[in-house]
């Protein structure tokens, strides 16, 4: 074992470590309960999830294009995450969200969650195989594919979460010629930026990964995004000693 | 039915954390097992492909059987589906398979998917510039003004003013401003991401989020 992946062993247990006592710590009798900084995306979920309930139309949630096998299956995990708890929100909804992505193994994912999570809710019966849909598999196929959905398929709200490059755009000016309510964040640097520089309130950077946090899935994910927040300090910590470290006239080993 | 989803929980938990075992060991077996998952996980991957390709061609048929709207659109995705599948079919019945100046599926590529996706790239250009119009007239903050007064610096910057470079913005400033001030807010942005993956990673590791439906 070289000294570097010690180092990356040790991260991820004291993650790990992190992450279970942040859940033993809210778990107490006199825990304080855990405030999170408002993200206006989340706050708007719910009026997504009440406007799709209350007009009778649907709700449509795309995962992105982030494939499993890739470095971008984090967003596509988190983004699947969302959907669940989404799910659980919206299960008194009159039309069955639809779900689109732009990578095939994750429409298979989707359709899974989208089966377990009726399974769960007791309303098997309710899914259909064409709710979670592949629309395309190159990125502007994947955006034409979704643009008719959102058109034509009575939908009233669109969340994008996941791996989205450019292409974000031409889905949500769907949405927004449609004049629907749409929200969205992607781990893709140039997708946020083409998101930052159109629309209100993108969800940016590590943004995406909170969001079962914030729709209040379980303690743990409470607990993995407080670990997120204390090891960020941690590492600003850590670049900021090291400037000055650096400044005083420290040499670091391999510098 | 209830022994079926602790199962894919245990048997997904324990291929995470055999292949993340091998990310950080040199031991054989950790280092076989790690490849032969991912030899697997590409197998099935491109089995998936075609799950998926079944799955839209689905979609499309049933819009197109129950006349939704939209359904001449459908139409034209299964015929281009069933067409490209016959070429691809002909091409490698007749040795022309991988074979660019006569391959009929990179007649497609050259003479119709790219020109489309180019059409649309080039869509996007005006597409973003409405929406950024638009965002500066919904939003009127602090973050409007330097996110305004930096695309007209990096584009002025960039850009040669009728062949002539402008002196300091051209050479100094906006160069400061993409490799330094760009770059500096990017990897900030990417470090933040980075815990995020890793917290996810974490939770789908310990099987508190379970994408596959366990």
């Amino acid at each position: 074992m070289t000294m570097l992946q010690i180092i990356a062993l040790g991260f991820v247990l004291f993650f790990l470590g992190l992450m279970l006592l942040f859940t033993w710590l809210s778990g107490r009798k006199k825990a304080k309960p855990v405030i999170l900084r408002p993200i206006p995306v989340f706050r708007h979920i719910w009026r997504a999830i009440g406007l799709a309930v209350e007009e009778g139309t649907r709700l449509h949630f795309s995962v992105g294009r982030g494939a499993v096998d890739t470095q971008e299956s984090a967003s596509a995990f988190a983004s699947l995450s969302t959907l669940k708890r989404i799910m659980r929100i919206i299960s008194v909804s009159d039309k069955a969200p639809i779900v689109t992505s732009g990578d095939s193994t994750l429409a298979i994912l989707t359709q899974d969650t989208l089966k377990a999570s009726y399974r769960e809710m007791g309303q098997e019966a309710q899914y259909h195989p064409t709710a979670g849909r592949l629309t395309g598999l190159t990125p502007f196929a994947f955006a034409a594919g979704t643009q008719p959905i959102i058109a034509d398929e009575d939908v009233s709200a669109n969340i994008l979460i996941g791996h989205f490059g450019p292409e974000v755009a031409l889905i949500m000016e769907a949405g927004e010629r449609k004049g629907n309510l749409t929200l969205a964040g992607s781990d893709h640097l140039v997708g946020q930026s083409v998101l930052y520089a159109g629309f209100q309130e993108p969800l940016i950077g590590e943004e995406i990964y909170a969001g079962s946090a914030y729709l209040k899935a379980s303690p743990l994910h409470m607990a993995s995004l407080q670990a997120q927040d204390f090891m960020r300090w941690l590492i600003i910590f850590a670049i900021l000693g090291g400037s000055i470290l650096q400044f005083l006239g420290f040499a670091f080993p391999g510098r | 039915m209830k022994i079926k989803a602790p199962l894919a929980t245990i048997t997904a938990l324990a291929v995470g954390i055999i292949t993340l075992g091998g990310y950080f060991t040199t031991a054989p077996t950790f280092s076989m097992l790690r490849t032969i998952f991912l030899q697997w996980a590409s197998w099935l991957a491109a089995i998936a492909l075609l799950v998926g390709i079944a799955n839209l061609l689905g979609v499309h048929f049933e819009k197109l059987t129950t006349g939704k709207k939209g359904g001449i659109y459908s139409m034209v995705l299964v015929l281009a589906l069933i067409g490209t599948f016959a070429l691809g079919t002909y091409d490698y019945i007749s040795g022309t398979w991988g074979n660019a100046s006569q391959s009929w599926l990179q007649w497609i590529f050259d003479y119709v998917q790219y020109p489309i996706e180019v059409s649309m790239f080039s869509l996007l250009a005006i597409v973003l510039v409405y929406a950024a119009i638009r965002m500066i007239r919904q939003r009127d903050n602090f973050t409007v003004i330097i996110f305004l007064l930096s695309a007209v610096l990096v584009l002025a910057g960039s850009v040669p003013f009728f062949g002539v470079s402008i002196p300091v913005l051209s050479d100094t400033l906006t160069p400061w401003l993409t490799h330094v001030l760009a770059f500096a807010g990017a990897r900030g942005i990417l470090l933040g991401m980075a815990l995020g993956a890793i917290a996810t990673g974490i939770r789908v590791l310990v099987g508190v989020d379970r994408p596959y439906g366990g």
